[in-house]
């Protein structure tokens, strides 16, 4: 995995194996975005959505729905791009991929992974010693891979973040 | 006819308390997780709060170290927006009304 900064964003260099589970990401997140927050596992609906952040805050019935309908509406909005980098990463050659991200779609690019990274942890019950503690020392194979994606994808989210600053 | 329950007086003291609590500002707080990075932290906090560099850092560093932090002030429309943008991008974010 490689990244450069170009004129009008960022070009990911991918390999065969990095394309398909990057793919994969955003695969899961395109079916995600569709589902209404209260029709999700209440794990991810607290990741993603947080109403029990909004209840915490004093938010009314009301202004929770409102606030859970913007935000679903938000994340729907990326499934287009989404579809896009499917269709770019769906059947990597041998020889890898380039994966261009115009800057106005960074956000969109950043957000999605990070939003993978907290839904595998919320699924997973991910905990903080997990986290920190190396892969071979988490007994339940599960959790292992899903500690495994996560920090894959922060490494991706770390890199990216570098170059834009 | 009905005897007034409070004096004019206690009226005029208590619709001016109320709009004192409406008036009082509310805090956006932002607290830790052990998911989101600590650069993508401090990135959130340069692109939706316009914070410079040492100041996202700064609130980046509270949140780390400390469990959560206040990064905005103000009236209670703004902060619900804040808390929005910020809960868009993954962060755990609340809103709380100044003592």
């Amino acid at each position: 995995m490689d990244f450069a900064k170009t004129a009008n964003g960022i070009e990911m260099l991918l390999n065969q194996s990095e394309a398909l589970i990057l793919c994969n990401c955003f695969q899961e997140l395109l079916n995600d975005y569709t589902v209404p927050p209260r029709e999700l596992p209440e794990e991810l609906e607290a990741a993603w959505y947080q109403s029990d952040h909004h209840r915490a805050s004093g938010l009314s019935p009301e202004e929770t729905e409102m606030m859970l309908e913007e935000h679903q509406l938000f994340r729907s909005s990326f499934c287009e791009q989404l579809k896009e980098w499917v269709r770019k990463l769906a059947m990597p050659p041998e020889a890898g991929v380039r994966l261009g991200i115009p800057l106005e779609t960074v956000d969109t690019f950043l957000i999605t992974i990070n939003d993978f990274r907290l839904k595998r942890a919320a699924e997973y019950g991910i905990s903080e010693e997990m986290m920190n503690s190396h892969l071979t020392n988490i007994p339940n194979p599960d959790q292992r891979i899903a500690c495994l994606e996560i920090n894959v994808f922060g490494d991706m989210l770390g890199h990216l973040i570098s170059i834009l600053g | 006819m009905f005897a007034a329950t409070t004096s004019p007086d206690t009226e005029t003291q208590e619709a001016a308390k109320s709009k004192a609590s409406l008036d009082r500002p509310w805090h956006v707080i932002v607290w830790n997780d052990h998911v989101n990075l600590m650069n993508y932290v401090e990135y959130v906090f340069e692109k939706v709060l316009s914070f410079d560099k040492p100041t996202a850092t700064r609130h980046m560093l509270e949140v780390h170290n400390l469990g959560k932090s206040c990064v905005a002030t103000t009236v209670k429309e703004r902060a619900e927006l804040y808390m929005q943008q910020l809960q868009f991008y993954g962060l755990k974010t609340t809103i709380q009304r100044s003592e």
